[in-house]
């Protein structure tokens, strides 16, 4: 892992791992940044916490957000039947506990017997199974539709038992489940007013309800006196705050109108790492950005044009320019090393004659040429481009970049142009990213490289249960995308936040979608309002 | 020609704007041909710095000179004011003039859709425009110029209005000449000095427009140095290296200055009712 | 003025609105993505885009969809938001009236500031005063407006000052009549910075007309001291035009307020407009792009009234 500044790093890392132990535990700093606070301090009740987003959330419906503001605003209304934790494994949230069978192809999850949703009745099976079978419903229409598995059908038990099957061996359902958006909502709303229902305040069974709405400018969130945890939350109430201009967000965090800042870029995050009493949270994770080339378009069909574009690239350098820094390199592999079966055959470091010596055996000894697509959000596309453009350039790349909106680079460009920077998060599972991109039949297969052996060794791992066969499977497909380079991947680009220092113990999630904030309190020493 | 130049010199704005415009056609000219760096070449070394000795206007985040980008942004900049404007006011005034010069139900109909369009935000309506057309520098143009040409239309429709009453126009109806002739050589030469006015100070506002567009992600396309561009980009490092935002805000503040001046200064010079 | 003028024109006024709605219908309709893509991202299925389109109801034909929403908007129903699902006007309404707090206060200022600065240049015409006033006032059309906003948001809304807060909303009635004014403070100035150039400029040639016509030469014949002439006669005869003018710069006032509503989060119809643009949320870019075309041909029609209003000597058929 490499990392401009390994202090920070190692804060968080030891930070986050305490906290996975389980205890609400503060660390003193070791860095200087954080002031030293006592080694067990007692979670303190009561206050306001306002924290600022950048995305005005769409609609309340867990099903159909899009942005992290959505993710959160479900967090906070809604449990999951499990949740995802720091080692990206199952944990428990609604349901308590969960067995699989022999051929990991039917999952009984038992629900807890105590929650309850904010109407008073009990959260039961039965909404457990609306709630999937709305999330499976193309007419939802929801992003995470094909993300929780394959599930056949369902079979409510009692009312605090269910069984979930799969049409084929699924190992990581448990996991799959706990999407974000997988929300468990009320079998009720949902009969009576359909997905409609739950566009707006319905009733729901997570930490907070909402309070004031102001869904122009600000939201506010009250505990929810049914939800199950007696102890959470600690604040007495949560403001959500949009600032869709960044500098007006950094602005408003630094001016102590906002008390945490849960996303914010590397611009900002070394400007506020300056200011004292802030506090920079940085969490590693695999989201990326990748430079997508398809298969059957010239001149990029040819493996040999892919290998040697990656020959171009000095990693350390985009990490730098692109990242600030924040980030970790990474070799054109979609897994990263945070997951149990990573495997990189090889480390290409930057060589402009070994590139240019593939270019001229592939036929193109007077350089090639082609036109990287990006769109206009999110800001690192562009750069990812312009830097690729610029590497590749003393190779024989002759590289055009093109920046698009959004929406004219999603019905022009994506899995349609020959080459385009995506912008992928972090998934759960490491089949997850074969399945969704990669496979023939994979739902955004979008370089089209319709490999056969590659699409086999997939089925067989889903199929596998046993550990080190597993291992050996993912070692192969891991050597056929670093063959083939089916993406450029430069660079795992890390998570940044920030907060004032009276903020404390909520959570920084690979996932960057689980915030817990019913666990954040605030000192003593946080301002008085 | 050279009688209107002498009369702006004379007068104290018009001069300032005589200044500023021949600097603004000096950068036109020079600024992309003498760049001391290659405006997009990386430096990996030194990203971010202030000014120094070797980087006067600093570097940005990819370690790109600021002062060669300014220089050889300059022509994009000042040639999309002026191209958009010229657009917009060549076809603002011919529909002016042949609507009002026609009149009657055809005038009616152009006028009615030319308050249409003018009852929409000039930015918005490019905004769109842009959008369904594609994004890109020259379809920035386009959509300013669209949106510039309703209001040009009615200014010259009302000018075209008074010049037909008078009598010289009235002789040469009376004499036989072709429509043509009329509108050609006694109308729209009469039109020229309102239109020119008014086209003079949006030169400026076109570059505003541009540059809006481009911090809204629908203008100049990176990586051209285009000077909004060059600011909506620098934008993301307001806070930590503010010169990003600073010297082509400056460049930009020269030449919108400098139309708003002269556009005054003609105003004054042109108009009749002060000429004494 | 007649009964007749005032009919003429508000049925004028109110073509005007429908055919800048179907301007923006037209222009929409091309636009190469669609909500249903944007809703779905880089997560879309062909299948999700299809269901997704269906439940928005953009299989429809262009030409239906508007009258459609032409029949609903005249009975007040603007259809429901693609991207927030909520119906349009309920998320409008309360826009505009944030909006219309913010435009009123920029006015407010600029009208106090802007007309006596006019009139000052106007009557020093051609000397340094003249000079300096210009120059002030090109100022504030010298930068684009999110340049003038984000100077104005790192300087007076920055760490080191912090006098106003970086964004936001406060209501009057919510939050106190003192935190509603801090929210408003910059928006509201940067606003007043763009237009003030724009009227105190047009105030001036309009004084500078005035100063130079007969009347005018008349009472200064007669012997009036020149402060008098300058206030009592070419002032409020400028100002006659004026009210024009400032119902001119209503339309440079919405569109400035598109931008300057972005950059301090002000939640008005400005940042309605971009959020519906970036989401390609038709209903909601036709609904809320009607409401600034007519706030922009009522204003003109208002001006036109009180101007018939003010001079009687215009005659009106």
């Amino acid at each position: 892992m490499t990392t401009n500044s390994p202090v920070d790093t190692m804060r968080i890392n030891r930070r986050g791992a305490l906290k996975f132990l389980g205890g609400s535990v503060a660390l003193a700093g070791a860095s200087g940044i954080l002031p030293l606070r006592a080694a067990l301090a007692e979670a303190r009740r009561g206050g306001t916490l306002r924290v600022s987003v950048q995305n005005h959330p769409n609609d309340l419906s867990p099903f159909n957000t899009l942005n992290n503001t959505g993710f959160l605003i479900a967090e906070l209304l809604y449990v999951g039947l499990t949740r995802i934790d720091h080692k990206l494994q199952a944990a428990p949230d609604l349901a308590q506990s969960w067995e699989a069978n022999d051929k990991a192809t039917e999952f009984t999850f038992h629900l807890r017997p105590d929650a309850k949703f904010q109407s008073g009745a009990q959260v039961t099976a039965a909404d457990v199974k609306a709630s999937i079978d709305a999330m499976l419903d193309p007419k939802t229409g929801s992003g995470s539709r094909s993300s929780i598995g394959p599930i056949s059908d369902m079979e409510v038990v009692d009312d605090l038992t269910i069984k979930i099957r799969t049409s084929s061996p699924y190992a990581d359902l448990p996991i799959a489940i706990g999407d974000m958006r997988m929300k468990i909502v009320s079998a009720k709303v949902l009969k009576e007013q359909g997905v409609k229902g739950l566009y707006k305040d319905a009733d729901a069974c997570g930490p907070f309800k909402l309070g004031k709405v102001d869904i122009e400018s600000k939201l506010q969130f009250l505990p929810n006196e049914n939800y199950w945890d007696k102890s959470f939350p600690y604040v007495d109430a949560l403001e959500l705050r949009y600032y869709p201009d960044l500098n007006s967000e950094a602005l408003a965090f630094q001016n102590g109108e906002v008390d945490a800042m849960l996303e914010t870029d590397n611009a900002t995050f070394t400007v506020l790492k300056q200011t004292p009493h802030i506090v920079p949270r940085r969490q590693t994770t695999a989201r990326f950005y990748s430079l997508t080339m398809r298969f059957d378009r010239e001149p990029l069909n040819d493996i040999r044009v892919r290998q040697a574009l990656r020959y171009t690239l000095d990693r350390q350098a985009m990490v730098d320019i692109v990242l600030d820094g924040y980030g970790r390199v990474a070799y054109d592999n979609i897994l990263s090393d945070d997951y149990p079966y990573y495997y990189q055959p090889e480390k290409p470091t930057r060589d402009i004659e070994k590139a240019k010596a593939l270019l001229k055996e592939a036929g193109h000894e007077n350089g090639v040429s082609f036109t990287i697509f990006t769109a206009d959000r999110p800001i690192g596309r562009m750069k990812v481009a312009l830097a690729i453009q610029e590497m590749a350039k003393p190779a024989g790349f002759n590289i055009e970049v093109r920046r698009l909106p959004y929406d004219e680079y999603l019905s022009k460009v994506w899995k349609k142009e020959t080459a385009y920077v995506a912008s992928w998060g972090m998934k759960s599972t490491m089949d997850g990213y074969y399945t969704s991109l990669m496979t023939s039949d994979a739902p955004w297969a979008d370089t089209g490289w319709n490999n056969k052996e590659f699409d086999d060794l997939v089925a067989e791992e889903q199929r596998t249960l046993d550990p080190e066969k597993r291992r050996e499977l993912f070692r192969k497909l891991q050597e056929l995308t670093n063959r083939d380079v089916p993406y450029i991947i430069p660079f795992y680009q890390d998570y940044l936040a920030a907060n004032w220092d009276y903020v404390n113990d909520y959570e920084m999630h690979p996932l960057q979608y689980t915030h817990r904030l019913e666990r954040a309190w605030l000192s003593e020493n946080a301002p008085k309002r | 020609m050279i009688r209107i130049i002498t009369r702006l010199w004379s007068h104290p704005i018009g001069r300032l704007g005589l200044i500023a415009v021949g600097f603004n056609l000096l950068l036109f000219i020079f600024g992309p041909m003498l760049p001391p760096y290659d405006p997009e070449a990386f430096g990996f070394t030194a990203r971010l710095t202030g000014s120094s000795l070797a980087h006067p206007f600093g570097t940005d985040e990819f370690g790109r000179d600021v002062l060669s980008r300014v220089m050889v942004g300059s022509r994009n900049t000042i040639g999309f004011g002026v191209l958009s404007t010229l657009i917009g006011t060549t076809v603002g005034a011919a529909i002016g003039i042949v609507s009002g010069y026609f009149g009657g139900l055809f005038d009616e109909i152009v006028m009615r859709f030319a308050d249409a369009f003018v009852a929409i935000p000039n930015l918005l309506l490019s905004m769109l425009i842009v959008i369904a057309i594609g994004v890109s520098t020259g379809n920035a143009i386009l959509a300013i110029a669209v949106s510039f040409a309703p209001s040009i239309a009615r200014v010259a429709r009302s000018t075209t209005l008074t010049i037909r009453q008078t009598d010289y126009v009235k002789a040469a109806e009376a004499r036989g000449d072709s429509t043509g002739y009329i509108v050609l050589r006694e109308i729209a030469p009469n039109v020229m000095a309102p239109v020119i006015v008014e086209g003079t100070i949006r030169i400026s506002f076109a570059i505003m427009l541009g540059a809006t567009l481009s911090y809204l992600g629908l203008g100049a396309q990176p990586p051209a140095s285009d000077w909004g561009l060059l600011i909506s980009e620098a934008r993301q490092y307001m806070l930590r290296a503010p010169w990003l935002v600073a010297w082509p805000g400056l460049a930009i503040a020269v030449v919108s200055i400098g139309f708003n001046l002269l556009g005054d200064g003609l105003r004054d010079v042109l108009n009749p009712r002060v000429r004494d | 003025m007649s009964a007749n003028y005032l009919v003429r024109r508000f049925f004028s006024t109110l073509l005007v609105i429908i055919l800048s709605s179907v301007i923006v219908f037209a222009i929409t309709n091309v636009l190469p993505g669609d909500a249903a893509s944007m809703v779905l991202g880089e997560h879309a299925t062909p299948q999700d885009l299809i269901a997704v389109r269906e439940r928005l109801g953009l299989d429809q034909n262009v030409v239906l969809r508007y009258v459609e929403w032409l029949g609903g908007a005249l009975t007040g129903n603007f259809g429901e938001s693609v991207a927030m699902q909520r119906p349009v006007w309920d998320v409008l309404s309360v826009a505009i009236s944030r909006s219309l707090i913010l435009a009123f206060s920029a006015l407010l200022i600029v009208i106090c500031i802007a007309i006596p600065l006019g009139v000052l240049a106007a009557a020093r015409k051609g000397t340094a005063v003249d000079l300096v006033v210009s120059l002030f006032s090109y100022l504030g059309i010298a930068l684009p407006e999110f340049v003038t906003a984000s100077l104005f948001l790192t300087f007076l809304a920055g760490p080191s000052l912090g006098i106003f807060p970086a964004g936001g909303y406060a209501s009057f009635s919510g939050d106190g009549v003192v935190d509603a004014l801090r929210h408003l403070a910059l928006p509201a100035l940067s606003l007043t910075f763009i237009l003030m150039a724009h009227i105190s400029r047009l105030v001036r040639s309009e004084m500078i007309d005035a100063l130079a016509s007969d009347y005018v030469r008349t009472a200064v014949l007669k012997g009036l001291s020149r402060r008098q002439v300058l206030f009592k006669h070419a002032l409020r005869n400028s100002l006659l035009p004026a009210v024009t003018i400032i119902a001119l710069d209503i339309g440079y006032l919405l569109g400035g307020v598109l931008v300057v509503e972005e950059v301090f989060a002000y939640p008005g119809v400005g940042r309605l407009m971009i959020f519906a643009i970036n989401n390609r949320d038709l209903p909601l870019i036709q609904s809320t792009a009607a409401v600034i075309a007519a706030g922009y041909a009522f204003a003109n029609f208002g001006a036109d009234i009180i101007y018939a209003w003010l001079d009687p000597r215009v005659q009106y058929d």
